[in-house]
């Protein structure tokens, strides 16, 4: 390692693989991750509209790639699709293609349903939310913003980022082998998990359990990278508690993952040894339990959902000040809160598994400290707020979407108290309303913090604003979309509704909610389609947007005074650092911000 | 609202902080500060030194979960189970590892007193203390290589249930950062003399501390798995 640290060299000609692909900048590294982030939002999401699709309308063909209603009743051939699956279907099914097998004529098979919804959330947390989150914006904001030239480690830094290529190459294998991919949604639990013979998918299961395994090894990377940087690489000056709050937020999520991920890797190896060398962990005829997988997921599940929403509060605690021209309320409390939130997260596994037959004292024990939890999170919510009160607030893009992100945090973390209640859960577990809960913490809580932070530091990461009206247009269409897909689940949840259906008009008391679950979908057609807004902008601005300044929002934090873009090495003359990252509207003085190199 | 302002004045600065992990110990300026080599960058010695070492401490830590996963799954199965090890499987050897625990335990202590030499540059004294360490290290491997072939041998494979599977998974797993271990140390050592001292001395010290990290997991395994 110590070897890998001493490669950076200074300024001298790059060549295109050296700039572009095998970077050791941490900036490149960052907008690397941000990319991998993207291409993968539009699969997960295209995962999700089919998924989608589905429960609105059970077993009709998708739209554009499925056969016509013609095709389907009198076999007649009559649009350019149904040629297609009238030829394809024709060969003997030995032959058939990869479409074939999972969608005949457009129709959704169950095999293939299930591996829809499972791959959209293992995609969406693993290959989406945490490489943006902690690869995308750890890596450009963090030497950036306490003021030093790359991470401790860069050499380990350009590895951590093609490891999680690899890692993502083995999971997309898995669409492509016999069996098809896994199809026990993104949780695994066995014996569906462990035993092919339940679900007849066999390769698909050993790839997604050896990508998560190598996914784990590229995260271990970064976070020892993450840690050691922020802990000894930090300008003169730039004390623990004059970090800004993403950096503080950013640090606890790397403990987080380094503590959190080997837990997750120590049951992905049991797993995968259960299904390919003949072990018996988690089968009861062995001897082994199928609940132990349910304890070490969770043991690192929880944790994980704070690795995806820690990130998306630091971003928030950024840009609000900044745009509400004021000091973050409650500094050190923030800090407090989201330590005793990585805290806690660790002792409240046990509320995923209320059902699972445990020792109801146990459960009355997960059920308070799950409900503990709550404090930080109304310390931050009401901090946020405090810091919004008698701001001199601008709704510019990145504000809105920090906004959002408050509000629907909110939403989800209220939902969440619900679940937390024992008696209650034993009524919505596993329902939508469960679904209802994840998607406002993580779609509504960390991909508004995505958006945010997109829109906030494009500027700083490729020299140009972002659209305004395409941004604005985005904004509205995304929150009011979102809420239309996600509220009316909790109604489903309450009404019964099981999550990971295949066709819920096959249960009666299910069949009043064909009119919401369609409006659901409508609503998810019109929320994913309106992301294109937000990529087509996000690159025709890098190469066309207006021309950036170096500080164009009045911030105060390192990154802002490094020119636009920083050239590798980030900073013209040392920074040093004079005070803390938020004091905005200092009483007399002639700017309403104060850089944290400035001396007063 | 009252802004609090705490500015650190100019001379301070200048000082050459020394890390304590305290709040207000500002990482080091360097000495002869050119612009080239703020922040803390990677052309400086101490810096990367500290760097790597933070790391290493990072790194066990993540091992250490690893392992408390696999102890977690051991200690479910072992005190759920009505008789263990279950009676059709054999007992597992108990003096011989006994024995062995205590050759590995040594071989820690010779790595101990090696790093404490570290910073004296008796390169002999030094040297020598590894070698010991590392023999102890190989006799701990080589022993525990032969109980597997016997227990192989009497039946018990990754395949024997629980008990098996968890015995190879655990213990193999120790195994390999073992075997990892001493080959790290291993060249380490053989690449540490008068002249690269200096240079060789963080790497000693890093894979001394991974085999510190293999030695002192090894009597938890071993009360919980032999006793
Ligand atoms: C006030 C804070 C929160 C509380 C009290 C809470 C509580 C819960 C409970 C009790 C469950 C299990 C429900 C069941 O399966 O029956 C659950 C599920 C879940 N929560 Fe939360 N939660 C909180 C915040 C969050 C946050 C911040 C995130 C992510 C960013 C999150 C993500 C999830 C996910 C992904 C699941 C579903 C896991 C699955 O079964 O697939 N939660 N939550
Ligand atoms: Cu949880």
């Amino acid at each position: 390692m110590s070897e890998a640290s001493a490669t950076v060299h200074t300024t001298h000609e790059q060549t295109f693989v050296s700039k572009y692909i095998i970077s050791f900048d941490h900036k490149m590294i960052g907008k690397q991750f941000l990319m991998y982030g993207l291409i993968m939002l539009l699969l997960g999401g295209a995962l999700a509209l089919m998924v989608r699709w589905q429960l609105a309308y059970p077993e009709k063909p998708l739209p554009l790639i499925g056969a016509s209603e013609n095709y389907l009743e009198n076999s007649e051939v009559t649009t350019f699709m149904d040629g297609l699956w009238d030829n394809w279907l024709s060969q003997d099914s030995d032959d058939q293609n990869w479409l074939t097998k999972r969608m005949p004529v457009g129709i959704i098979t169950p095999a293939f349903y299930n591996a829809l919804f499972t791959m959209h959330a293992t995609i969406m947390v693993f290959f989406v939310v945490m490489p943006i989150l902690v690869g995308a914006f750890g890596n450009f904001l963090i030497p950036l913003m306490i003021g030093t030239k790359d991470m401790a480690f860069p050499a380990l830094n350009m590895l951590s980022f093609w490891v999680a290529v690899i890692a993502a190459l083995i999971m997309m294998a898995g669409f492509f082998v016999p069996g098809g991919h896994a199809a026990t949604g993104w949780t695994g639990y066995p014996p569906l998990s462990s035993d092919p013979t339940w679900t007849g998918v066999d390769w698909g299961q050993n790839l997604w359990c050896i990508s998560l395994i190598v996914l784990g090894v590229s995260s271990l990377m970064g976070s020892i990278n993450y840690i050691t940087t922020i802990l000894n690489m930090r300008a003169p000056g730039m004390t623990l508690m004059r970090m800004p709050l993403v950096i503080w937020s950013l640090f606890i999520v790397a403990i987080l993952l380094l503590l959190a991920l080997p837990v997750l890797t120590s049951a992905l190896a049991m797993l995968v040894l259960d299904r390919l060398a003949g072990t018996t962990f988690f089968n009861i005829e062995g001897g082994g339990d199928p609940l132990l997988w349910q304890h070490l997921f969770w043991f690192f599940g929880h944790p994980e959902v704070y690795i995806l929403i820690l990130p998306a509060m630091g971003i928030a605690s950024e840009i609000i000040p900044v745009f509400a021209r004021k000091p973050i309320f409650g500094y050190k409390a923030m800090v407090y809160a989201m330590a005793s939130l990585a805290f806690l997260g660790w002792i409240v596994w046990g509320h995923h598994m209320f059902q699972s037959g445990m020792n109801p004292t146990l459960g009355a024990t997960f059920m308070i400290s799950t409900m503990v939890i709550a404090v930080p999170s109304a310390i931050k919510t009401f901090n946020w707020l405090g810091t919004l009160w008698g701001g001199n607030i601008k709704f510019s893009i990145p504000m809105l979407n920090s906004i959002a992100f408050v509000s629907m945090f909110v939403i989800g973390g209220l939902s969440g108290i619900f679940m937390a209640s024992n008696a209650v859960d034993i009524f919505i577990h596993d329902t939508y309303f469960i679904v209802a809960h994840i998607h406002y913490v993580v779609f509504g809580g960390s991909i508004f913090g995505i958006f945010a932070a997109v829109y906030y530091w494009f500027p700083k990461m490729f020299g140009r604003m972002m659209n305004n009206k395409f941004a604005h247009i985005h904004f509205w269409i995304s929150i009011v979309a979102f809420n239309c897909t996600f509220f009316p689940m909790h109604i489903l949840g309450v009404g019964g509704h099981m999550r990971r259906i295949y066709n819920p008009m096959q249960y009666e008391f299910l069949q009043n909610f064909e009119g919401m679950n369609i409006f659901i979908t409508l609503s998810a057609f019109v929320l994913g389609f309106g992301q294109l807004i937000f990529l087509y902008n996000a690159f025709y601005s890098a190469f066309k947007g207006k021309k950036a300044e170096d500080n164009p929002w009045k911030a105060n934090t390192l990154e802002w005074s490094a020119p636009t873009p920083p050239p590798h090495g980030n900073f013209l003359t040392p920074p040093t650092v004079y005070h803390g990252p938020y004091e905005y509207s200092v009483p007399d003085m002639e700017e309403d911000f104060l850089p944290q190199i400035e001396k007063r | 609202m009252e802004v609090k302002r705490d500015i650190i004045p100019e001379v301070r600065l200048k000082e050459k902080f020394q890390f304590d992990g305290t709040d207000n110990a500002p990482p080091p300026l360097q000495n002869g500060d050119d612009g080239n080599n703020f922040g803390g960058f990677n052309e400086n010695q101490e810096l990367s030194k500290r760097n790597a070492i933070i790391a290493m401490i990072l790194f066990l830590g993540a091992e250490v979960m690893l392992f408390a996963g696999l102890i977690g799954a051991f200690i479910t199965f072992k005190f759920g189970a009505e008789v263990w090890p279950p009676s059709d499987q054999p007992r597992l050897p108990l003096d011989i590892t006994t024995v062995n625990t205590l050759v590995l335990l040594l071989s820690g202590g010779f790595m101990v007193r090696a790093l404490r030499l570290l910073k004296s540059y008796k390169i002999n004294k030094i040297k020598n203390a590894l070698w010991i360490t590392l023999i102890l290290g190989i006799v701990f491997l080589s022993i525990q290589g032969f109980e597997w072939m016997r227990l192989i041998s009497y039946g018990v494979t990754l395949k024997s249930g629980v008990f098996g599977g968890t015995f190879y998974l655990l213990i193999g797993c120790h195994a390999i950062h073992c075997i990892g271990a001493v080959l790290w140390l291993g060249i380490a050592t053989f690449k540490f003399n008068k002249s690269s001292a200096r240079s060789q001395s963080l790497n000693i010290s890093l894979a001394g501390m991974y085999w510190l990290l293999v030695v002192l997991l090894w009597p938890v395994l071993f009360i919980f798995v032999y006793l």
